[in-house]
């Protein structure tokens, strides 16, 4: 029978079934902790991943839109913080909204400002999910005084306070809850809380100041000039401009480009009214004296008018369409006023007067 | 009868040794998802760091947007305004930022760490030139470690400030 088999091949005692059935067990309780743990990790390293490219996505959205932007603002919302962008292209001028919608991040466009909390908004996902975000809107003269969202530590070391100047004052338009929209050089800071991470994105305007520029001339013709060479430029606030459009007395930035024209005519003044932006036209009017009301748009293709270095490209140097009546720009006295320099506009609207009540001119 | 050698089955021995080979072969790939849950974080925090940088040179862009008043009254302090941005920057400065992790890698898998990011910021006159380097811990759990973004950037030309009559000597910048 059996009786002569070796060892080998005798079959296990029980003693080594138990050690062995113990080392098994052992040895599964703790692949069977790994697996809980690589499942966890895998989970984690998956949503550490989603998050940092979502987040990295978000940021260059956020990122561009500013570059492309004449204004980068935090809109009145009472459903939460949200920021806005106003853009202008050769296309004309669009909106653009980010806001909280949890549990994700939304990016909306429209031709005019919107209201973060309006349920018709016509959004896209930018990043989901996210737990927050937070929209702080830190003025030029501020960036000194800043603290790191996160640390709390100030990181104003490297700037001189008195060498900033800051450009707060600056209304394209007005936001959903009437207020202008302030621009110019403050930095809004975007904070998203993507968990597992968070991360912050301080946002400038791109396109200031030369893209979204506005200018009030005014000049006499060359014989009336009262007191400085021809063409006179002044630059200045000065007037309500079509519907969701605010110029209205805004200390803002002028680049006094433009020319203006004074046709004195009758004893009435007419001022001329240019506004520009680089990379597209407006839709403005304005009224002096005389004529009356004028609307015109003002595509950048006849951009520059007369007097520019780039006079003469243009068949009209003061293309104006008296036909509309849209908006009513203010009087005399008031642009003299928003002017700043309300002694000299009159002095030389008087000079003006003078030459043209004095027969030896012929107008 | 005598039983063929391959229906013999297998020894303590080569069960043990089977069972220690598997053993290490696991213990070897479980070792390396740490490796890899480091490198996510060093990648998530590399990222923060250079928003960080990207931050740093928004705000000092920001800052730099417009001569002061005193430099579009005065033609000798604007053509020295001209030549660069020092009216407004110190040549170094050194802060501390942070980014906030959730279920960091070290300590509980709820916690919420703070790490904390020296940055460094230099800023070179002659060649107008902002540099900010970022040094962040690759790995959380070890901050004596450290690595460094650098971002640099030129800073683009200041603009007029608000509501001054431009020299005739500037050009126009929106005809530029």
């Amino acid at each position: 029978m059996h009786a002569n088999r070796t060892s080998r091949e005798a079959g296990f005692t029980l003693i080594e079934v138990l050690v062995a059935t113990a080392l098994f067990v052992f040895v599964a309780l703790a692949g069977f902790e790994a697996v809980r743990q690589i499942g966890w990790n895998v989970d984690l390293l998956a949503q550490r991943a989603d998050a940092a490219a979502q987040l990295d996505v978000a940021a260059a959205m956020l990122r561009s839109d500013a570059l492309s932007a004449v204004a980068v603002w935090k809109p009145a919302s009472t459903c939460g913080d949200a920021v806005e962008f106003m853009q202008r292209n050769a296309g004309g001028t669009s909106f653009l909204l980010y806001v909280a919608q949890p549990p994700a991040l939304v990016r909306a466009a429209a031709a005019g400002p919107m209201n973060p909390c309006d349920p018709a908004l016509q959004t896209q996902v930018a990043v989901s999910p996210i737990a927050s975000l937070t929209v702080t809107a830190i003025p030029a003269a501020a960036l000194p005084a800043h603290t790191d969202p996160v640390s709390g530590n100030g990181d104003g070391a490297l700037f001189n306070a008195a060498g900033i100047t800051a450009v707060a004052a600056d209304s394209h338009a007005l936001d959903v809850d009437g207020s202008h929209i302030m621009t110019g050089n403050g930095v809004i800071e975007v904070s998203i809380d993507a968990d597992p991470v968070q991360t912050t994105i301080d946002l400038v305007a791109g396109n200031r100041p030369s893209a979204y520029t506005q200018v009030l001339a005014y000049t006499c013709n060359g014989r009336c000039e009262a007191n400085a060479a021809f063409p006179e430029i002044r630059n200045a606030a000065f007037t309500d401009c079509a519907p969701g459009y605010d110029f209205q007395n805004a200390p803002a930035y002028y680049v006094p480009a433009a020319y203006g024209y004074a046709g004195l005519g009758n004893g009435n003044q007419r001022i001329v009214v240019t506004a520009y932006s680089v990379t597209g036209g407006y839709t403005f009017a304005f009224a002096g004296a005389v004529p009356g009301t004028a609307e015109r748009t003002w595509p950048v293709a006849l951009w520059p008018p007369a007097g520019s270095p780039l006079a003469g490209t243009i068949a009209d140097p003061y293309p104006v369409n008296y036909a509309s009546n849209a908006v009513q720009a203010r009087g005399a006295a008031q642009i003299a006023s928003d002017l700043g320099e309300p002694a000299a506009f009159s002095a030389e609207l008087s000079a003006c007067a003078d030459m043209h009540a004095d027969p030896t001119f012929d107008d | 009868m005598t039983e063929r050698r391959s229906e013999a089955g297998f020894s303590l021995l080569e069960v043990v040794v089977c069972v220690a080979l598997l053993v290490m072969g696991s213990v070897l790939a479980l070792a390396l998802l740490p490796a890899l849950a480091r490198a996510s974080q060093a990648q998530l925090l590399r990222s923060a760091a250079t928003e960080i940088a990207r931050n740093a040179i928004e705000r000092a862009r920001a800052a730099a947007a417009y001569y002061p008043a005193a430099a579009v009254a005065d033609p000798a302090l604007r053509a020295t305004a001209t030549a660069d941005h020092a009216w407004v920057f110190a040549p170094a400065a050194n802060y501390v930022a942070a980014v906030r992790v959730h279920r960091a890698y070290c300590g509980s898998s709820a916690a919420t760490s703070i790490v904390s990011m020296n940055v460094g910021l230099t800023y070179d006159a002659p060649s107008d030139t902002l540099t900010v380097a970022v040094a962040y811990p690759p790995n959380p759990c070890d901050v004596a470690v450290q690595a460094t973004v650098s971002l640099a950037a030129q800073l683009a030309p200041a603009s007029y400030a608000p509501q001054t009559q431009l020299p005739a000597a500037i050009a126009d910048p929106a005809l530029q």
